[in-house]
């Protein structure tokens, strides 16, 4: 059916965008008018995008939890099981299962002992890259609502 | 209640009518578009005896604060050697905004940041500011009046105080775990300093935009609410490393510091509060998302905050932590 969310999307951008912003008179109106006509456009797509991205971000933790254990040894943590249900629910679940197992990767790691100031679990469990790239991968779905981070400058 | 200024203006009349106990008609009222945790109002009245007012109400826990104790903290201090605005009312009755709010005086000066386009006035802005960081960290909480307060025994005992604080605000608003920030979490908890100098008075929040300038003085602080009596590193790592970006980048700020303060920046543990404001400022932005999406606070700004805000910061924690020295 035409128009499509996103052409609906695409119009209320442009109305707000050329219209309503200009003529607003506040700085406090017009920060929240921005703010909407950003968020807008991050929900172009958005209903396709979730799923996908929640998927891969899945996998992702998968990895580094089966990379985890494999380095717990004896002490490897509880995987969670496989999702019942499909859609975009069963996906979020996973994804919250999975980050619980990581961070009780992490804290089963802690308890293996001999830290130093400079010493960290996941490195030494070997999934400190993939965490990253999921809190990089996070950031770029939400754009381009907030604030980007470009990473560390000294 | 959603912000609508006409609405505002009544409702800010009707408060003062009744804390005044007179008839007050409120003839001028603008919103502060900066801040985030609290609904900033700057209102004039008809009344010659009153100076301008600021409302700062709160917004249904966004950033996981409160006002009475940042209310308390400017009864104290007020008249004292820390500048800061007349405390005057202080209200949790949600008839009139919707949620708690205090009112303080306006302080007479610039809270904005507009020099900061200026390279050669900011320098000398940041000084002035500085200096004044130092002299809030020169005096003993007996000295400013905070007795009442609750004073910790030692900046250990203060610095895990304000763990379990910003860990219970991320545990009580996050949505689903972030690992490296539960990892960072640990480490903060098992690396705590031991105490080498005595408990002060941190601002916790130092910016530009949270002191009001004039004529080049600083006439007041403003915006006490991640305030906290303990170690004064916090205050120095959060301006060197977060803020203070706003000025420039960290070590020039830090060398300024230095000047300033009584006690030695640097080594593991200025790198253990570097960790520890990332983490902070991570665990205060995650709360915004919960408020927005039961509606106690219809700000979009909020998602921004929770969504990139937060991510930033976790990542920034990450990234500190394995920043190690050559």
């Amino acid at each position: 059916m035409r128009p499509t969310s996103d052409e609906l999307i695409v119009g209320m951008r442009n109305v707000l965008e050329d219209v309503l912003i200009p003529e607003l008179e506040s700085d406090w109106a017009r920060a929240m008018g921005t703010q909407m006509a950003l968020m807008l456009q991050h929900l172009e797509g958005r209903a396709e995008r979730e799923p996908v991205f929640l998927a891969e971000e899945n996998a992702r933790l998968e990895t580094a939890l089966a990379d985890a254990n494999a380095a717990l040894g004896e002490d490897a943590v509880a995987v969670p099981e496989p999702p019942v249900g499909e859609g975009l629910q069963a996906l979020r679940d996973r994804n919250a299962a999975l980050r619980e197992a990581v961070s009780a990767a992490i804290d089963a790691a802690w308890a293996q002992g001999g830290y130093g100031f400079d010493d960290l679990p996941a490195d030494r469990l070997g999934i400190t890259e993939a965490l990253m790239e999921t809190l990089a991968s996070q950031a770029a779905f939400w754009q381009p609502i907030g604030f980007s981070y470009p990473g560390r400058r000294r | 209640m959603p912000y609508q200024p006409e609405a505002r203006k009544e409702h800010a009349a009707a408060f003062l009518t009744h804390a005044l106990g007179k008839p007050v008609r409120v003839e001028a009222l603008s919103r502060l578009a900066s801040g985030q945790s609290r609904e900033t109002l700057v209102v004039r009245t008809d009344q010659p005896d009153q100076p301008e007012l600021v409302f700062r109400i709160e917004q249904g826990g966004v950033l996981g604060t409160s006002s009475e104790p940042e209310f308390r903290l400017l009864q104290a201090l007020h008249g004292g050697p820390v500048p800061v605005p007349r405390p005057r009312w202080l209200e949790d009755d949600p008839q009139w905004f919707g949620y708690p709010f205090m009112v303080t005086e306006r302080v007479e000066g610039d809270g904005g940041f507009g020099y900061l386009a200026s390279p050669g006035e900011a320098q000398a802005i940041l000084r002035t500011y500085i200096a004044s960081i130092g002299e809030m960290h020169r005096h003993s909480p007996e000295e400013l009046g905070l007795h009442a307060l609750g004073i910790p025994a030692d900046t250990r005992e203060s610095t895990l105080q304000q763990l379990d604080l910003w860990v219970d605000r991320y545990e009580r608003y996050r949505y689903v775990r972030e690992p490296l920030l539960d990892e960072a979490i640990a480490w903060l908890r098992r690396n705590v300093p031991e105490p080498k100098r005595p408990v002060r008075l941190n601002h916790g929040d130092l910016s530009a935009g949270n002191f009001i300038l004039h004529e080049g003085r600083i006439v007041a602080h403003v915006d006490w609410e991640w305030s906290n009596l303990g170690d004064p590193m916090e205050d120095v790592a959060f301006f060197a490393y977060i803020k203070g970006r706003m000025f420039g980048p960290p070590e020039p700020i830090l060398d300024l510091l230095r000047e300033v303060e009584e006690f030695e920046i640097g080594g593991e543990e200025l790198r253990y509060w570097e960790v520890f404001n990332y983490m902070k400022a991570a665990c205060a932005n995650i709360a915004t998302l919960k408020v927005f999406n039961e509606g106690r606070n219809h700000g979009l700004n909020m998602v921004a905050i929770g969504t990139g805000g937060f991510l930033g910061f976790t990542r920034r924690t990450a990234e500190a932590l394995r920043n190690r020295p050559a």
